[in-house]
């Protein structure tokens, strides 16, 4: 399991965030005392750190700053400022990403898999006997495996990142139109359809549940 | 000034001067002095008189004369304190001591303003800063709790927040942008992206094609362009959003359509000026009459082209022309000031 330190000074946004991404399968930890931030963060030794700027006791720029004289640890900085100049700043002193408040969960979700990606290999998700190799882009169950589209693999990885929730179709179509494909109704359903058809033959034959009215789960 | 209306200003003289000369003439006759010599005398005095004036109306006339020239050429008429010259006659520098007086009152009078102005977007530019945590930490708590319907107001919220930071920012465009050589796909990209849930939740297909192309403009202020004319197709009932691109010999055009309610004929030729409405405001309510209003100012401001062709109940297109000037080709990713 990856673990997210969160440096927010804002306590909903902190408590929220670590909720959401509790619920994503991170093991998330949040500083609650700034006034020794980077020394907390390097003791902490998280995966990725979501940095926010406006920070008491030192700005954000500085922690970055000092983080990256003594830790490789990805940092994605996490601000209301929505200037060039703000992101040009946050590169310069080593984050390896820029979002801007208010952010779209699925968006951030998605800045962070690709962020931790980068800089671990991309992750395998399983539930039960399917496992989805997210870098092949190819799922297994039990001996026999198939090889997904980018569609696919995408929605695929949300079924199995929500570990048996359900997936609401309108969350589907806004994880494909993250990625730029900006698909309609029928076309989720073509995809859903001919995902159901590979499980099958492999043998996940009821791979993916139907919730009427609610949308999808393993 | 003209001669005429430089004698009326001298008219007592000139009385003054005639009835000096008649009665001098009818002392001299009543002296029994000869016809010629009572009439002679006093035409020498207004001979005399008449081109004692002279000197003073030619130094008078140039004064003003240039002046005038000086105001005429001026592109900002303000500046004539600046400009005017030392007369040689007392009035004049009366004049100019007015003038100097009066524009340096005003110019003190303009900057108080400007700073009072330049604090205000300040303290907006800060607010809508400090707005958007709170904002954020909503749209978490109901991402967390499910409250879609919550949710969608929250964004709201934010786009009129993000129209009022843009509404402050859109007076002093030049001091915050870079002209960069943009993908117009990712342009259009980035605005779906962000919009995805709204338009997916609407269930609004969109269709992008033929985007594969490189203009220049500033991607921040496209991007608010952009989400106001999403704003605009959502908000005025479409279901198909389409952008597509072309590209010309010195242009590319960015074609926004969507098949909503359309703008009557009578209101098309307004649709750019602050605060208009018109019918569809009336019916569908919640237009402020800024939207195209701010994406007419600030296209103007970076040098592109935007129109808007519309029927009634068809749907509106909306054309965005990035000219491609070969000039800034040797100046690929250099910023502009």
């Amino acid at each position: 399991m990856r673990s997210i330190l969160i440096i927010e000074d804002d306590r909903t946004i902190r408590e929220e965030l670590k909720f959401l991404l509790e619920k994503y399968g991170y093991a998330v930890s949040a500083a609650e005392d700034f006034g020794d931030i980077v020394t907390f963060a390097l003791a902490e030794n998280p995966n990725l750190i979501l940095l926010d700027i406006n920070l008491p006791f030192y700005d954000g720029y500085y922690v970055c700053r000092e983080l990256r004289k003594r830790t490789k640890t990805p940092i994605i900085v996490v601000t209301s400022r929505s200037g060039d100049i703000d992101e040009l700043m946050s590169m310069n002193l080593g984050a390896d990403d820029f979002v801007t408040k208010p952010y779209n969960t699925q968006i951030l979700l998605a800045r962070i898999e690709a962020v931790l990606n980068r800089a671990f290999g991309a992750a395998t998700l399983r539930h039960g006997e399917l496992v989805l190799d997210v870098a092949r882009s190819a799922v297994t169950f039990g001996q026999r495996g198939v090889e997904l589209t980018k569609n696919e693999l995408k929605i695929m990885r949300l079924l199995l990142m929500s570990g048996g929730a359900i997936v609401s179709r309108d969350e589907m179509m806004n994880e494909l139109w993250q990625s730029n494909e900006f698909v309609d109704d029928n076309t989720l359903t073509v995809n859903i359809n001919r995902l159901r058809k590979k499980l099958a033959d492999i043998g996940a034959a009821d791979g993916i549940k139907t919730k009427r009215g609610q949308g999808y789960s393993l | 000034m003209r001669l005429s209306d430089y004698l009326r200003d001298k008219a007592f003289f000139v009385a003054w001067s005639v009835a000096v000369a008649g009665f001098s003439a009818f002392l001299l006759y009543m002296v029994d002095a000869n016809v010629y010599f009572a009439l002679f005398v006093p035409c020498v005095y207004l001979v005399g008189a008449a081109l004692s004036l002279v000197p003073e109306f030619v130094r008078k006339r140039s004064y003003y004369r240039e002046l005038r020239s000086t105001l005429d050429g001026l592109d900002k008429k303000y500046l004539l304190s600046e400009l005017v010259e030392v007369a040689s006659f007392a009035e004049g520098n009366i004049l100019r001591e007015t003038l100097k007086t009066v524009s340096k009152a005003m110019n003190d009078e303009i900057s108080r303003h400007s700073a009072a102005s330049a604090a205000y977007r300040e303290y907006i530019e800060l607010w809508v800063h400090e707005i958007k945590t709170p904002i954020a930490g909503g749209k978490l708590l109901c991402e967390n709790t499910r409250n879609a319907r919550l949710s969608a107001e929250l964004e709201k919220i934010d786009k009129l927040v993000e129209q009022a930071l843009f509404y402050a920012r859109s007076n002093n465009v030049e001091k915050d942008y870079i002209i960069k050589r943009v993908d117009l796909s990712e342009l259009v990209s980035g605005v779906l992206r962000k919009n995805a849930p709204d338009l997916i939740e609407r269930k609004i297909s969109v269709e992008t094609a033929e985007l594969a192309h490189m203009v220049l403009t500033d991607g921040k202020w496209t991007d608010f362009i952009l989400q106001q004319l999403i704003d605009n197709a959502v908000k005025y009932g479409c279901s198909r959003l389409r952008f597509y691109g072309e590209r010309s010999a010195n242009s590319v055009t960015l074609s926004v359509r969507d098949n909503g309610a359309g703008i009557p004929a009578q209101d098309l030729r307004r649709v750019f000026d602050k605060g208009f409405t018109g019918e569809n405001g009336r019916r569908f309510g919640r237009s402020t009459g800024l939207g195209l209003y701010l994406c007419k100012k600030l296209c103007v401001k970076l040098g592109l082209d935007i129109s808007v062709e519309s029927r009634a109940g068809e749907g509106t297109t909306v054309k965005i022309v990035f000219p491609r000037s070969e000039m800034y080709e040797p100046y690929k990713n250099v910023s502009l000031p």
